[in-house]
């Protein structure tokens, strides 16, 4: 298909309606209904207990992908193995506790049992009888999209085993990125688990189909996340199937993939960790509010709440344009930051620059040293509120003085006037000063690019496949001693809590302490 | 000047279709309406965020719309007003009719004014001209360039004919910045290739020849669309810009192209007119809808109607102001 007539069917396309086809299982909806009750029952305990939060995680793994991962439905089914694994941890775990919650964990090995036992999956057969009738309709090329990396291998095994052709299977980024020519869309799960992207942004002749289950609930339109604000927003139907189940409201993100839920958890209990083993003893250091983001690789990392960028990577852009600086609170799961492993960004810049400079940057450092000490010994001598008030008196709106004493991270005030001003203040004569200053900081805008285009160049080039297998990526930048190596991390949770982080902990890679 | 495709078939990637799909015409005839229904002295800058299907043909499309409303503006109210010599001050651009039968005619700023002296002089340039030849005295509108060609351009200019073809005619003297397109230099250098096709005549307009990017002639003789697309047109932005003042140089519409335009630019930017385009299919699209939602919460509800009957279906459009220089 052409690139113009496959943006004009794209539009053209752009407000059919989302069909919605819910599947009835009765076994599979009673466990999936009885591990929601067990997992409410229980919240409080899976802060405290590991085995029932084993236990849990793998039965709602186990529920998650009996509705979403159609593959061969054999003993070697991911799903049948969490389940195995989970009910042998459920088996120990529940006899001291009261009948209600005795009753849902027998219902559910009952349930369970009978479901590893069972040679059929209703998502395959559907999904199969879906394709087909496509095909019979007209379809030529049928995309199906599932919510992961990992399912689509097994599914295109299972296709292949039952000689079924002219079918792509992706997940929702392959889809969007690759634009494959195709003229009917399946979509597997639940809407929420996807970005809305999805089905804003890909259309086809004979419309998207949506493959889900009658007990969890399913919205009845998509739009954009801009479209509460927008003056003339999109909005496009999902018209459900008649057996869409609808006898009792239910929160839809107990069924949605539990794998952030599952991490957060998990992230709460180690950011205190962490937090609790920074070094916190130099008073002096500025303190910054900050979240926890938990990190592929049981890492952990505090990234500021407020402002501030990090370097990233574009997993699906080519080489060249993979490594994006972009802004922390648009960092989200999913996304891969690049950090420093062993020494501090702000180090390695500061070496570098002082590398690039020679000796002038000697002379450079002991101005800066001599400025900032002089800066210090006021504060000391003073008090921080009347250095500050006499800083104003001289005109100075906003004196930074925790800031501009810090020498690692800051080498003059932003402004002329008052960095001219600030010296005068501390009897510093100005101009040398306010001259090696400004050549200081060139060499740490060289540095800084000097190391931002060797760590562009790494990735740029780097096979990225390790990120996908285990999350995490860490290259050496090579024959520069001083800078130490580089990691990209997938991020996997992103914690609630704020916390005040000493400056010099902040973006540096912390080991997760359980 | 009317927003109207005619005769012309789009050809992408040198496969032709019939007419210019709706899509398209629609998005650039709601620019040309925001754009040409706009308030000149208005201290607001108005957003329009227009989020598609897919990015592509986007940027060329608004910017169509945009600079075919800026042109159309800037004919309108370009009448060169005659003033009196009493009128004259230095720094003021205009152009002279000298000679005994006013048959010269000169262009430029006046620099010195003697009136009093023995042989009453002005200055215009580097040229002097002695007051008792002036015939007339035309008072230049700081984004006209050229006159003489401007009046004749003006003069030629058909009707009947297509925007399209309005907007090739070359070197249409615009003094100064009329879009700022801010976006990938691969979105820019791909689209700009687009063509129009003429079948009743053969004629074959591409978009680059629509849509200028810096001419790099004579500073009056040509418009100025800023592009960071490649360095030789920063460089030709260079040696342009030196003759150009402070607001001339600034576009009073901006066309942010591309999710990383919108998050390297949003914040800063200043213009009357901010159109921000990406597609859903965007890679940075989380990272963009955050920018422009934080916009967004510090912004008043557009203090004029829009109509926005033109965008297609598919197309999602959010509207806000904020005032200039927040």
């Amino acid at each position: 298909m052409s690139r113009l007539q496959r943006l004009n069917n794209m539009y053209d396309f752009s407000e059919m309606p989302i069909q919605h086809i819910a599947i009835e299982d009765s076994l599979l909806k009673t466990y999936s209904r009885e591990v929601r009750k067990l997992n409410s029952e229980m919240r409080e305990w899976l802060d405290v207990s590991t085995e029932w939060d084993e236990a849990l995680a793998n039965l709602r793994r186990a529920d998650w992908r009996f509705r979403n991962q159609p593959a061969d439905f054999g003993k070697l089914h991911p799903a049948k193995i969490y389940l195995e694994e989970g009910l042998a941890k459920l088996d120990g775990l529940y006899s001291n506790l009261g009948h209600y919650v005795r009753k849902i964990c027998r219902s559910i090995i009952e349930n369970g049992n009978a479901i590893i036992r069972s040679p059929e999956s209703t998502l395959n057969s559907n999904l199969l009888k879906i394709i087909s009738e496509s095909k019979q309709k007209g379809a030529r090329q049928v995309l199906v999209i599932l919510r992961q990396e990992d399912l689509v291998a097994p599914f295109n095994d299972f296709l292949s085993k039952n000689s079924i052709t002219n079918v792509i299977v992706e997940t929702s980024f392959g889809a969007i990125q690759k634009k494959h020519a195709t003229d009917k869309i399946i979509v597997v799960g639940n809407v929420l688990d996807y970005p809305l992207s999805l089905f804003n942004s890909l259309f086809s002749e004979y419309g998207t189909t949506l493959i889900g289950y009658s007990w969890v609930p399913e919205q009845d339109h998509v739009g954009s996340a801009l479209s509460e604000l927008a003056t003339k927003p999109i909005r496009i139907e999902i018209r459900h199937s008649e057996t869409k189940d609808i006898t009792e409201a239910i929160d839809v993100s107990h069924y949605l993939e539990p794998s952030i839920e599952i991490a957060s958890r998990q992230l709460r209990t180690v950011a205190k960790n962490v937090y609790a083993h920074i070094d916190k003893s130099n008073t002096d250091e500025e303190n910054i509010l900050c979240r926890a983001y938990l990190l592929a690789g049981n890492n952990v990392v505090f990234l500021p709440t407020k402002e501030g960028a990090i370097d990233s990577i574009d997993m699906q852009a080519g080489s060249g344009n993979r490594v994006q600086r972009l802004p922390i609170s648009s960092i989200g799961i999913g996304s891969v930051i690049l950090l420093r492993v062993g020494k501090s960004d702000s180090d390695s810049i500061f070496e570098m620059a002082n590398a690039i400079g020679g000796k002038e940057a000697q002379t450079y450092r002991k101005l800066q040293m001599e400025w900032k000490d002089a800066l210090r010994m006021r504060i000391a001598s003073l008090g921080s509120q009347l250095v500050i008030k006499q800083l104003k008196d001289l005109g100075i709106k906003n004196p930074w003085i925790g800031e501009w004493k810090s020498f690692k991270n800051n080498i003059r005030p932003e402004s002329d006037e008052y960095f001219q001003k600030l010296l005068k203040y501390l009897a510093i004569e100005p101009t040398v000063t306010i001259s090696a200053m400004n050549s200081l900081r060139r060499l740490h805008l060289v540095a800084a690019m000097r190391l931002r285009k060797m760590l562009k160049e790494k990735f740029e080039n780097a096979d990225l496949q390790a990120i996908y297998n285990e999350g995490f990526l860490i290259l050496d930048l090579g024959e520069t001693p001083e800078i130490a190596k580089l990691g990209a991390f997938e991020c996997l949770s992103i914690g609630d809590d704020v916390f005040e982080v000493p400056e010099s902990a902040v973006k540096q890679l912390q080991k997760a302490v359980i | 000047m009317d927003i109207n495709f005619g005769q012309f078939d789009l050809a992408v990637d040198g496969e032709v279709q019939s007419g210019v799909p709706r899509w398209f015409s629609g998005l650039a005839k709601f620019a040309f309406e925001v754009c040409s229904k706009r308030s000149i002295d208005s201290q607001k800058s108005e957003h329009f965020v227009i989020s598609l299907p897919d990015i592509d043909g986007g940027l060329t499309a608004i910017s169509l719309g945009s600079l075919a409303a800026e042109i159309s503006r800037i004919e309108k109210s370009s009448n060169f007003e005659e003033i009196q010599m009493d009128q004259l001050r230095v720094g003021m651009r205009v152009s002279i009719d000298s000679g005994i039968a006013g048959q010269q005619k000169i262009t430029g700023q006046i620099k010195t004014i003697s009136l009093d002296d023995k042989t009453p002089k002005i200055e215009i340039g580097s040229r002097w001209i002695a007051a008792k030849l002036i015939k007339k005295i035309c008072l230049i509108p700081s984004e006209a360039g050229n006159p003489q060609i401007f009046e004749r351009k003006h003069e030629n200019g058909d009707e009947s004919s297509s925007f399209l073809n309005k907007l090739t005619i070359s070197s249409l003297p615009i003094h100064r910045a009329l879009l700022d397109i801010r976006s990938t230099s691969k979105i820019i250098e791909d689209e700009f290739e687009w063509e129009f096709l003429n079948s009743s005549n053969s004629t074959s307009l591409r978009i680059k020849d629509s849509i200028r990017p810096i001419n790099s002639g004579q500073p009056g003789s040509g418009w100025s669309i800023v592009l960071n697309s490649s360095e030789s047109e920063e460089l030709a932005w260079s040696n342009l810009k030196s003759d150009l003042n402070a607001a001339e140089l600034d576009a009073d519409i901006s066309v942010l192209c591309s999710g990383a335009a919108i998050l390297a630019q949003l914040e800063s930017i200043n213009s009357k007119i901010v159109f921000s385009i990406f597609g859903r299919d965007d890679r940075q699209l989380l990272a963009t809808e955050l920018a422009i939602k934080q916009k967004y919460e510090y912004s008043r509800e557009l203090s004029r109607d829009i109509d926005f009957s033109h965008l297609y279906r598919g197309i999602e459009l959010i509207t806000f102001e904020v005032p200039l220089n927040v």
